[in-house]
């Protein structure tokens, strides 16, 4: 084939082509479309691991099982026989394990920190609950607000964001805020939280991002 | 990488990371078109709906791989072409059952000219019987507008052989269109 008539025929065939109505999903089918997507994602996603307890809860609720231990054991002192102070004993072991437990872990938060990293690198296990047949919540509470927002902060910096186009929550004055601008809004969960930035400061690899609850406007986070 | 791209980039990386927001936005902006390619590919309305859904639950899933090489659109494309040739191999299609009535084996080279607006019933059949990578290649970069090198992506193979199954598959085309051969 001639290059010349190669590229007539090229051209008309792009043009029958392009004289077909152009494709497109009904309303109806769009919204079932993202309905069967999500429904599909949910049911697959196994069910979410429970999130970590902070160590520190663990240790006070030691703590306070401990304190009533030994108030129990106090009491029965001057009064119980052995087999009242065995069975205290053995509760108290039991719990002294609990203890020794949280003490060991304690010691390492980093752990803890690697453990919940983790999590977030399996959305799907922390998003979704598909356990007793319980209705799922698919918008539920992350269970690492911090690493989520660490990373999202990295994701800002690369540009990756979408300035802010409605109007911000009228925070009070804070101390913590002074200085800085609010640039964008980052989704975590059912939250859009604020995106504060330096005054004067073009978003960059180096910049502080200040994450803000537009709820309370407390700062939940800084990286 | 251009600024939408970028933006594109940053909604699937938290996607990746649970963003249910970020993906069904992702979703909002390339349903249609990749609801469009799977209706050409497949030529059936249910099945072209079948696969989108495959394809987004797809993306969702490996969202965590996509490391920013093409446009997420490039990359949606790719899985949902993949998802389409799997269909046509599950539902083993016979494309070539459906040329056009008009068309006359006695007479390819006909030189009569094609009103497009007159046979888009026969324009569809003809594109539906197509080998499949040849419709493939087609859509992408005669509907959809796309590059030869984002075709490559999207199909995963070398430019080169975009170019070859695009020359061929118009080719076919016009030879079922009545359009002259040269």
């Amino acid at each position: 084939m001639r290059s010349h008539d190669r590229e007539e025929m090229e051209a008309r065939v792009r043009e029958a082509l392009g004289s077909l109505d152009p494709i497109s999903m009904s309303e109806t089918e769009r919204s079932d479309l993202r309905r069967a997507v999500w429904s599909e994602i949910r049911s697959a996603a196994p069910a979410p691991e429970p999130a970590p307890v902070p160590w520190r809860h663990r240790l006070v609720g030691a703590v306070a099982v401990l304190a009533v231990v030994v108030g129990g054991v106090a009491m029965l002192d001057g009064a119980s026989g052995d087999g009242d102070a065995d069975a205290l004993f053995a509760l108290s072991a039991d719990e002294g394990s609990a203890t020794t437990v949280v003490a060991a872990e304690d010691g390492d938060d980093r752990s803890t920190e690697d453990f919940r990293g983790g999590a977030v690198e399996q959305p799907e296990t922390h998003q979704y609950s598909n356990g007793g047949g319980q209705e799922a919540d698919p918008i539920s509470i992350p269970p690492d607000l911090t690493a989520m927002l660490r990373r999202s902060a990295e994701t800002l910096r690369t540009g990756g964001f979408t300035p802010l186009t409605a109007p911000l929550v009228d925070c009070p004055a804070r101390d913590e805020l002074e200085g800085l601008t609010p640039f964008a809004t980052v989704t975590v969960g059912d939250t859009d939280y604020q995106a504060w930035k330096p005054d004067g400061e073009e978003v960059g690899p180096d910049t502080t991002i200040t994450f803000v609850d537009p709820g309370t406007c407390e700062v939940v986070a800084s990286e | 990488m251009t600024t939408s791209h970028q933006e594109e980039f940053a909604l699937l990386a938290r996607a990746a990371e649970g963003d249910h927001d970020a993906f069904t936005r992702v979703m909002k902006t390339h349903e249609d078109r990749i609801f469009a390619v799977c209706m050409r590919m497949l030529a059936d309305r249910e099945a072209a709906l079948d696969v989108t859904q495959e394809t987004f639950i797809t993306a969702f899933r490996k969202a965590h791989q996509f490391k920013g090489n093409s446009a997420v659109g490039t990359w949606l494309y790719r899985i949902a072409v993949n998802n389409c040739y799997d269909h046509l191999r599950r539902n083993k299609r016979k494309p070539a059952d459906s040329l056009p009535e008009h068309f006359d084996q006695a007479d390819p080279f006909a030189t009569e000219a094609v009103e497009a607006s007159a046979h888009r019933k026969e324009i569809e059949e003809a594109l539906a019987s197509l080998p499949k990578e040849y419709r493939a290649a087609v859509i992408l970069a005669d509907m959809e507008g796309m590059s030869l090198p984002e075709v490559a992506q999207a199909l995963g193979v070398p430019v080169g052989t975009v170019k070859s199954r695009l020359f061929r598959g118009r080719r076919m085309l016009a030879e079922r269109l009545g359009e002259p051969n040269g």
